[in-house]
C-alpha cells in the first residue's frame, strides 16, 4: 500500500510526537527517501541552532529586577500604573506643548498658585527636553525640578533613529511627578537643527 | 492574603524564580531585544502575583506562566502596530517589534535569531515553545490557546522557513521540493 507522509507528519516525527507505528513507518520510509531525510536533516540542524542561540539566556544571572519582581506581596506587585486624570492631563499637555510650539499652560499642578509662577517655564522646559535629547545616551534620564513648586520632569531618551532622508528621530519617556503622583507618556521627537528638537507623536 | 493561603503563594511565588531561567529564554526568543524581553518576563511575573488566587491547583505553573508571557507578548505587538500607524515614517526596522513574515532578508540573514525573528509571530512562539522548551503540541496547545493541530502545522511551517533561511544557498527544505510524498510499503 502507499503510504503518505507530509511535511507536518515528518515535522511531528522530529519532534517525538508520532505513536510507535507512525515512528516506525516514518523511519522506513526515511530509509528510501532522499527528500524526507533532507526535510528532516534541515529541521533537526535548525532546531539543534535555535536552541545553541537561546539555551545561554538560562544560565545568566536573573536581573535583580525580576526577583525583586516576584518578592513583592501579590497585593503589591503592580504598581498603579497612572495618576490622578489632572497629572496625567498635564503630562499630555507638556508633551503636546513641544510638539506644537505653543506656551506653557499647565496651570495649578506645581504650587498651586496658578500660572503666574511658572512665566519661565516654556523656555526652560523646552531646554531640558532639547538637552536630554541632544545630549544624553539611550536610558540615561535628566531631572528638571520646578523651582517654586513639587512638579519634577524627567526625560530619558530611549532610542534613537534615522529615517530615509537623514534626520535623527529619538523615542524618550517623559516622566511627570508631583508629590507622590506620577505619571509617564513616550514621545518621539526628531532633530530640527542646531540642538532643537520637535515632538512628532506622543503614546499613552 | 489569609494566614490560610500565605504559604500557597509563597509556595508559588518560589517555584516562580525557579522557573525564570526558561522564562526568561521563551522571550528572548519572542523578542529579540534582551531587555523588552525581561520588561515581558517582569509583566508577566507581576500579572501572575496579582492572579495567584485564580492558579488552579492542579495546573501546571510552568504552562500557566508561559502562557502569561505569550499573551502579554500579543497583547503588546498588537499595541505595537496601532503605534506603527503613527511612526510610518521611520524604517520598517525601526518598529517596537519584528513582525515577521517569513520572507524577509531571505538572501542575507546573518543568523538564527534574526531569523527567528523574521517567522510570523504564530509560528515563531510555535517553534519556540516545542523546540527550545521541549513542550508537546498538546501542551503548546494550551499555552497558545488553539488546537493541537494548529501547533503542529505552525512547527512544521515555521521550522522549514527557518531552515530555508538559515540554508539559503541548499534552498532550505523548501527547496527540495518537498511536499506530500509517496512510498510503497
Amino acid at each position: 500500500m502507499n503510504r503518505s507522509f507530509d511535511e507536518t507528519t515528518l515535522s511531528a516525527f522530529v519532534d517525538g510526537q508520532l505513536d510507535p507505528d507512525t515512528m516506525k513507518e516514518v523511519v522506513a520510509f526515511l530509509e528510501v527517501d532522499l527528500n524526507a531525510r533532507q526535510y528532516v536533516w534541515e529541521a533537526f540542524k535548525a532546531q539543534a541552532q535555535l536552541r545553541a542561540a537561546l539555551n545561554p539566556v538560562a544560565d545568566e544571572t536573573i536581573p535583580p529586577r525580576l526577583l525583586a519582581a516576584l518578592e513583592q506581596p501579590a497585593a503589591a506587585a503592580r504598581p498603579r500604573r497612572w495618576m490622578p486624570a489632572f497629572v496625567r492631563a498635564a503630562a499630555a499637555v507638556l508633551l503636546l506643548t513641544v510638539g506644537v510650539g505653543v506656551g506653557w499652560v499647565v496651570q495649578g499642578i506645581g504650587n498651586g498658585k496658578g500660572a503666574g509662577g511658572f512665566e519661565s517655564l516654556p523656555a526652560r522646559y523646552s531646554q531640558v527636553v532639547d538637552a536630554a535629547l541632544e545630549n544624553n545616551l539611550s536610558g540615561k534620564p535628566t531631572d528638571w525640578k520646578a523651582p517654586e513648586g513639587r512638579m519634577t520632569v524627567t526625560v530619558t531618551p530611549v532610542r534613537t533613529f534615522k529615517d530615509a532622508d537623514g534626520l535623527f528621530y529619538r523615542e524618550y519617556t517623559l516622566a511627570v511627578s508631583a508629590g507622590e503622583q506620577r505619571s509617564q507618556l513616550s514621545g518621539l521627537a526628531y532633530r530640527t537643527g542646531q540642538g532643537r528638537w520637535k515632538t512628532k507623536a506622543v503614546f499613552f | 492574603m489569609t494566614e490560610t493561603t500565605r504559604p500557597r503563594e509563597e509556595a508559588l511565588r518560589e517555584q516562580m524564580v525557579g522557573l525564570l531561567p526558561r522564562i526568561r529564554r521563551f522571550a528572548r526568543g519572542l523578542t529579540k531585544d534582551p531587555d523588552r524581553a525581561d520588561d515581558l518576563v517582569q509583566e508577566a511575573c507581576e500579572r501572575a502575583l496579582g492572579r495567584l488566587h485564580q492558579f488552579a491547583e492542579d495546573s501546571r505553573l510552568d504552562s500557566w506562566l508561559y502562557r502569561i508571557v505569550y499573551t502579554r507578548w500579543i497583547d503588546r505587538l498588537r499595541r505595537s502596530k496601532t503605534r506603527s500607524a503613527h511612526l510610518a515614517l521611520l524604517n520598517k526596522q525601526e518598529s517596537e517589534e519584528p513582525a515577521g513574515n517569513g520572507t524577509a532578508g531571505l538572501d542575507k540573514l546573518l543568523d538564527v535569531k534574526d531569523a527567528l525573528a523574521a517567522l510570523p509571530q504564530e509560528h515563531r512562539a510555535a517553534v519556540l515553545l516545542v523546540g527550545v522548551e521541549g513542550h508537546s503540541y498538546a501542551e503548546a496547545a494550551a499555552v497558545m490557546d488553539v488546537p493541537v493541530g494548529t501547533v503542529a502545522s505552525r512547527v512544521a511551517r515555521g521550522r522549514s522557513m527557518l531552515a530555508e533561511m538559515l540554508s539559503p544557498r541548499s534552498g532550505g527544505v523548501q527547496g527540495k521540493g518537498y511536499g506530500v510524498m509517496e512510498v510503497k510499503k
